[in-house]
């Protein structure tokens, strides 16, 4: 039986008819078109689909939508401000921190939140932290750099 | 491998407010239901239509239940919903229980540590489950509450086969209390695998305690190499008396490799888990000794 349930998603509000067995993932690729949200493995392995659900980073295809109910989440499209990348998605730019783009969403949405609790990484944080995220073309040392130096911006305000 | 991509019809979705309302779906819907949580095994598990519930009861909104708590007297109590990243970030865990530590760590990615919880590990009761093997060794109780009233379980006593447990259809578990360790006492949790962030081939937790140096106390458990995870009851007894050298140390770890039933799966063989057995046990052995406290 499908369920009206009310999200805030990228700071507006949602409201959205979900069955009890959709994903999180595909109310928000399906419903909502915010198709940033890459579902690649659909079992937690890949880390594509990670978004932030109260700020924390969660697979969204391992989350029911309404478990979501009333909570606030972002996905890669809330990162933007008046028509600006937000400096971790300028630095994956300016580095070139990918190669096909696939994974890039949710490595930039791992590196959010971690830049969040933790502004000045190691080299060896942020990659404890992308580990649950998998690039296949192989472009680790170029996500890295591109997190480390989005750690720096940050940081210089 | 073939994914479907969608989860199989679930017709009710309950969220209680309490553990006793959660007890009472379960009691109404009986093996119709399961309980959601974390959902990092649920939901693969019914997107891979391993498991089709008709009613799914998410937990995962009752108030006080991600607690970590710990004091001299009652020891470590871990609520319900006590994530993976809560005991990871625990100084008390930490320095006290360094195993479990070591064991949560090494569990998932970050990402999913957020999600999942201590307690759906032990009640997922996968033979590999990370979190088993220092509960095993720190002889935890779980504390669970159904229709019936409350009733605690040892750990020991709580795995039943692969993905089985000796919990009710309408109980839940409430509480993971883990008692204080003894002083002179050290601990460590191994883990083989494949690459980071995979399930274990094998995963060895030992605690040992020593007193002038012989050992007095002996848990060994290993998961991944039988049905359940498992305590190497006659590793154990080879080592409680002895003074740990090189030759006990060896015997040990090589009783370990005789008492377990390991299967050969995509993971591993049977062969090779029988052998890294004995190399994961010595060498927790040797880093039970160097950390005692």
């Amino acid at each position: 039986m499908a369920e009206r349930i009310e999200l805030r998603v990228n700071d507006r509000n949602q409201v959205v008819e979900v069955e009890p067995f959709t994903t999180l993932a595909e109310c928000l690729r399906n419903q909502l078109g915010l198709i940033g949200v890459r579902v690649s493995c659909n079992q937690g392995d890949c880390g594509a689909c990670t978004i932030l659900v109260d700020g924390q980073p969660v697979n969204a295809c391992m989350e029911l939508a309404i478990e979501a109910e009333g909570r606030s989440v972002t996905t890669i499209e809330g990162l933007a401000r008046n028509g600006h990348l937000h400096p971790i998605q300028q630095a994956f730019v300016e580095h070139h921190g990918m190669q096909c783009g696939f994974c890039t969403p949710g490595m930039i949405m791992v590196a959010r939140a971690l830049l969040e609790s933790n502004p000045a990484p190691t080299e060896q944080e942020v990659k404890e932290a992308l580990v649950g995220n998998i690039c296949r073309c192989g472009s680790y040392p170029k996500i890295i750099t591109s997190v480390l130096s989005a750690a720096q911006t940050m940081r210089e305000g | 491998m073939f994914f479907p991509s969608t989860i199989p019809r679930i017709d009710q979705y309950y969220r209680p407010e309490s553990l006793e309302e959660a007890v009472a779906l379960l009691a109404s819907h009986g093996k119709e239901a399961r309980v959601l949580s974390g959902g990092t095994d649920l939901v693969t598990l019914m997107r891979n239509h391993a498991l089709a519930p008709r009613c799914v009861i998410d937990i995962s909104r009752i108030g006080d239940l991600g607690y970590v708590r710990f004091d001299e007297a009652g020891g470590l109590r871990l609520g319900a919903l006590a994530t993976l990243k809560a005991l990871e970030q625990s100084t008390v865990v930490r320095e006290r229980y360094s195993l479990l530590h070591e064991a949560v760590v090494h569990m998932g990615s970050p990402t999913m540590r957020n999600q999942a919880t201590v307690a759906g590990n032990i009640c997922r009761a996968s033979p590999a489950a990370d979190t088993a093997g220092p509960l095993l060794c720190l002889e935890a109780t779980v504390h669970l509450v159904g229709s019936g009233g409350r009733r605690s379980v040892p750990i020991t006593e709580f795995f039943a086969g692969p993905g089985k447990t000796v919990l009710a259809a309408d109980e839940l578990v409430a509480e993971v209390r883990v008692p204080t360790l003894p002083p002179g006492t050290g601990s460590a949790f191994l883990k083989l695998m494949r690459v980071a962030e995979d399930l274990a081939k094998v995963s060895a937790s030992a605690v040992l305690t020593l007193r002038d140096g012989r050992c007095t106390d002996a848990r060994i458990a290993l998961g991944a190499v039988g049905p359940t995870p498992l305590r190497a009851r006659r590793a154990e007894a080879v080592l409680v008396g002895a003074s740990l050298d090189d030759r006990a140390i060896a015997l040990a770890a090589e009783t370990a490799a005789e008492e377990i039933r390991p299967i050969t799966d995509l993971r591993s063989t049977r062969e090779y888990r029988r052998q890294v057995t004995s190399v994961l046990v010595s060498r927790a052995i040797r880093l039970c000794v160097d950390r005692r406290q």
